[in-house]
């Protein structure tokens, strides 16, 4: 591994699999930490936010009993830093006795690894947790499979906690993902702590200016200032986090990948998926700055005093129809399109629209729209109004509401959000289905 | 006839309710459709977790009643089963059993409170 000359680094070696376990073709079995170096003066370092998590899943291609290298796993913190090894082709991870019935074996040479990179951006350099595979508390998440020659497709999710159930899945490290299509390609992962990423706040994330950031920070540090609740910890980390998911635009972040010989600088994403799940009825808009942020109500009760004090002081409640959602769709859509660098391929996962302990008769009990009032009017009104969004921007909605039902989601969906590993493993599936038949680079399914 | 509201059994894994609000009051004469009570159902069983399970639900009449007790005040919590309210039907009297039967009620889910409430 030595793309566009760098000098590759790495740790011993951690098993996701025993030794004299069956693997299949291509399923990961174990990874390391990785190391760039460059040798060339006035270049800048590829990874500049993400170079210290940035770690590297191999995969056997062809299916055996795997059998752990006496030299590939060293223990303790020689498997965690990548100061003490350099990576070389010929070194011996470990061997596969191939044994028949788990499928044909991948392209390329039998005794050479299938690679697959994740790193992560954490939130503040102290937020270490090396406690395995994409491990640690990361504003953006993503893996990454690039082989020389082949087209490059890269999908963006920005959503609520059901993206990281479908694209980092039950590993925690996208390999689920990755695990169902052949081709070079990235999935990354915007989360929604602190803050639910709505389609209003990307699109003030795309229209902020520098001077925008700079009012953010100081009516931030204005409050703190203040000392009136006294911040605690749990105020500064919370305030942190938050102030860094407003200075960023995450559409048009930049990222570095590369495959065995190539680094390929600042790429743009071409897919990008929302969750209609995270278009919270109710925002809070900024009294005098004029943004909006949503964050869960169940987050919002455990903030510490100061921090929520600043919500209740600086902010004013914003309730948003179903129409109101869809011209927020709208605004976004329409900037992301005349804008050729931002991700082109639009999808949403869209919502359940069901209760299945409801049993409705009659509504006259509800005053005004009742979408205002019944959760299930309104994901039926919102995934209607994703039809006409789908006609009108030839946007992919994922049809999270009719999957669910057909495997059941009183079992599998049982509060509407949290999906079984059945459930997010069939929208997976239908992820990566759209994505190929919207023709974005490197996901066909095998 | 007597009418009486047990705690249903809305979810899967629920134990309990807890009352967020009352809509109707003691004497109350009530239409079809009437308001009654507002629950919120936790499925973390009293352990904190992030995205915890929160969901909130209306409990209408399905018929015409007054209202002749309440067993439970907002902020009680509730186990399943648990008597809620009673009601003396305002239907005629039809000659069912005198001991009474299940009010006819539906469920609704709905949102929670405003953070701000």
């Amino acid at each position: 591994m030595a793309p566009s000359g760098l000098i590759a680094r790495r740790s011993g070696f951690q098993w996701l699999r025993g030794d004299g376990d069956l693997c299949r073709p291509g399923e990961v079995v174990g990874f390391c930490y990785l190391g760039l170096l460059h040798n060339a003066p006035g270049i800048e370092a590829p990874f500049a936010e993400e170079w210290i998590d940035l770690q590297v899943a191999v995969a056997p291609r062809v299916g055996g009993r795997l059998r752990h290298g006496a030299a590939a796993s060293q223990g303790g913190f020689l498997d965690q830093l990548d100061q003490f090894q350099y990576w070389t082709p010929e070194f011996a991870l470990g061997a596969i006795e191939p044994e028949p019935g788990l499928g044909p074996p991948l392209p390329g040479a039998a005794d050479e690894v299938e690679l697959l990179v994740a790193t992560g951006r954490r939130r503040a350099d102290v937020a270490e947790a090396r406690a395995g595979f994409l491990s640690g508390w990361h504003d953006r998440s993503r893996a990454w499979r690039l082989r020389d020659g082949e087209p490059f497709g890269a999908l963006l999710g920005v959503g609520v906690c059901e993206q990281a159930g479908v694209l980092r899945g039950e590993s925690n490290g996208f390999l689920e993902f990755f695990s169902l299509f052949r081709g070079s390609g990235q999935a990354a992962l915007v989360p929604d702590n602190p803050l639910v990423p709505t389609s209003r706040a990307l699109s003030e994330q795309l229209a902020r200016t520098e001077a925008d950031r700079e009012a953010i920070a100081a009516d931030m540090n204005d409050w703190f200032a203040r000392g009136e609740p006294r911040p605690t910890p749990a105020d500064w980390i919370f305030m942190g986090a938050t102030l860094n998911a407003l200075w960023r635009s995450v559409l048009t972040e930049p990222f570095d990948v590369f495959s065995r010989t190539e680094l390929r600088r600042a790429k743009q994403s071409d897919a990008l998926i929302l969750s209609a799940n995270g278009e919270a009825e109710r925002l809070f808009r900024h009294k005098t700055l004029g943004y909006h942020v949503a964050v869960h109500a169940w987050r919002l009760a455990r903030t510490g005093l100061s921090a929520r004090a600043w919500l209740d002081a600086r902010f004013e409640p914003v309730r948003r129809s179903i129409d109101d959602v869809a011209a927020d769709y709208r605004r976004l859509f329409e900037t992301v399109r005349a804008d050729p660098a931002l991700p082109q391929a639009l999808l949403v996962f869209n919502s359940m629209s069901t209760d299945g302990e409801e049993d409705l008769q009659r509504y006259d009990f509800v005053e005004g729209p009742l979408s205002r009032t019944l959760r299930t009017s309104r994901s039926k009104e919102a995934n209607l109004m994703l039809g006409d969004l789908a006609r009108e921007f030839g946007l992919g909605v994922i049809d999270l509401d009719a999957i669910a039902a057909d495997v059941g989601a009183q079992r599998n969906l049982p509060d509407g959000v949290h999906g079984s590993g059945l459930l997010q493993s069939e929208l997976r599936v239908e992820l990566l289905r759209m994505l190929g038949a919207m023709g974005v680079a490197g996901f066909a399914t095998a | 006839m007597l009418l009486t509201l047990n705690l249903p059994h809305i979810l899967d894994y629920m134990t309990a309710a807890s009352v967020e609000a009352i809509h109707a009051g003691v004497g109350d004469e009530l239409e079809r459709g009437a308001k009654l009570l507002d629950l919120k159902v936790d499925l973390t069983a009293g352990a904190a977790h992030d995205c915890p399970p929160i969901s909130y639900y209306r409990i209408l009449l399905r018929e015409r009643a007054r209202l002749t007790a309440l067993g439970v005040s907002c902020g009680d919590e509730p186990l399943v089963g648990a008597e809620l309210a009673r009601f003396a039907s305002l239907a005629p009297e039809t000659g069912e059993g005198a001991e009474g039967r299940p009010a006819r009620v539906a469920i609704a889910a709905i949102f929670g409170p405003d953070v701000w409430d």
